[in-house]
């Protein structure tokens, strides 16, 4: 992976014929300290530990190159979320599996690619379903959800892994991934309303929950987030993507978007972006990789 | 051949047959290691990439389970979970970051603020 190789200008700073889940009302509400609020006990102010001055970007950035460890590097698959509205669940699982796969120590070098499974993903990989989100988010299924509302959601009661996982891993409890397109590596199905999720869900859904949220306080403590390897969730012109890998020749952010492919923001993007961006700093962590959830759930 | 011929013939025969293997004569005793765990406190300070790239490969050659653990995060029932609690406490006495090895229940090896890929794969060896 080269970060410093140049971009498709076809692939920058793409805005979507109508919003796909996150409409303009909702980005005015999303400031950073609206949801900070709601993630209570998580929510972190940016460590001074993590602070990388901006001269010093392109050697982080060729150090990530040279070690695979940018957050795209810590994704496994694309999802698709056409044509519905769920793309800030979308987003906000991007930031979670990421976190979780950093946590686990496997590296995907390639990072996500449409209609590829990584072997590795076995190795305790969990994908992790927008819908088990986005349907307490907006129970009317069409208008999105904005970021507040998801990460109250995901803090206060976790996420379910959807019905195609990598590996058996026995869930008591899954969901599809999503009503859009889906693909090889995620789950469709019909909508489901919160009241008839599978019975006894959360006892499964709290195995898989931000445990520190981490807030940038400028656009500049948002790029060193990614540098460290953590995924910057950020909602802008009708849409919310995860911010993946810093191009420091280009001064561009790729994100993996929830389109089965990857697209990329622009520095004046990113500058007037990242208010209300948060990066997922732990998960909950299992027992035993290979039974995420507990062994019971 | 006298007991004591013998004794001393097998003597040589191990002395010759360790020096074959090139290892000690008596083997090792004790577990093997089965998990490395660096455990770090992200408030204080953020594990180099080269960490990250170690732990990858300890996991892609099996040799054991390698992974990071940012302090004071817990499991689904808001507890360390069991897999990290022997390197936990080891990492917390030693400082943090550090990168425990175990294996058996019991810290085989603990490595003070490790930066390299080869500081990582050879806490284990």
């Amino acid at each position: 992976m080269n970060s410093f190789a140049p971009v498709d200008p076809k692939l920058i700073d793409v805005v979507l014929p109508e919003h796909d889940g996150y409409p303009v009302a909702f980005e005015a509400e999303d400031t950073t300290d609206a949801v900070r609020d709601v993630c209570g006990a998580a929510a972190r102010d940016f460590p001074k530990s993590l602070w990388i001055e901006p001269k010093d970007w392109a050697d982080k950035a060729r150090d990530n190159d040279k070690y695979h460890t940018w957050p795209m590097n810590y994704i496994d698959r694309y999802t698709n979320q056409n044509p519905t509205h769920e793309c800030t669940c979308h987003s906000l699982r991007a930031n979670a599996e990421a976190c979780r796969n950093r946590q686990l120590g496997i590296i995907y070098p390639g990072g996500p690619k449409k209609g590829f499974r990584y072997d590795e993903s076995k190795r305790g990989s969990v994908w992790l379903g927008p819908l088990s989100v986005y349907a307490e988010a907006n129970p009317r299924q069409w208008g999105g959800a904005n970021v507040r509302q998801v990460m109250e959601i995901a803090c206060r009661r976790g996420m379910l892994p959807e019905k195609i996982q990598p590996f058996e891993y026995g869930f008591k409890h899954t969901l599809q991934g999503t009503t859009g397109a889906g693909g090889l590596n995620q789950s469709k199905g019909p909508w489901v309303s919160l009241s008839n999720f599978p019975s006894g869900w959360k006892e499964t859904a709290a195995w898989f929950k931000p445990q520190e949220v981490i807030f940038p306080g400028s656009w500049e403590e948002a790029v060193c987030l990614v540098l460290h390897g953590m995924v910057v969730s950020v909602g802008r012109n009708g849409h919310a993507v995860p911010w993946s890998r810093w191009n420091a020749a280009q001064q561009v952010m790729a994100y993996p978007d929830s389109y089965d492919l990857t697209r990329y923001d622009s520095l004046r993007t990113v500058k007037s972006a990242w208010g209300g961006a948060f990066a997922i700093a732990s998960m909950t962590v299992p027992d035993d990789w290979k039974h995420p959830a507990g062994g019971t759930a | 051949m006298t007991t004591k011929d013998r004794i001393g013939w097998l003597l040589i025969g191990l002395a010759v047959f360790s020096l074959v293997k090139g290892g000690g004569i008596v083997p090792a005793i004790g577990p093997a290691a089965t998990a490395a765990t660096y455990v770090y406190e992200l408030r204080e300070s953020a594990p180099p990439s080269a960490v990250y790239a170690g732990l990858d490969q300890l996991n892609r050659e099996k040799k054991v389970v390698a992974n990071l653990y940012d302090d004071d995060t817990t499991d689904g029932a808001g507890e360390v979970p069991d897999q990290y609690k022997t390197a936990v406490t080891a990492a917390r006495e030693a400082g943090l970051p550090s990168l425990v090895v175990t294996g058996g229940g019991k810290v085989l090896n603990v490595v003070k603020d490790p930066k390299t890929v080869e500081a990582v794969v050879g806490a284990v060896q």
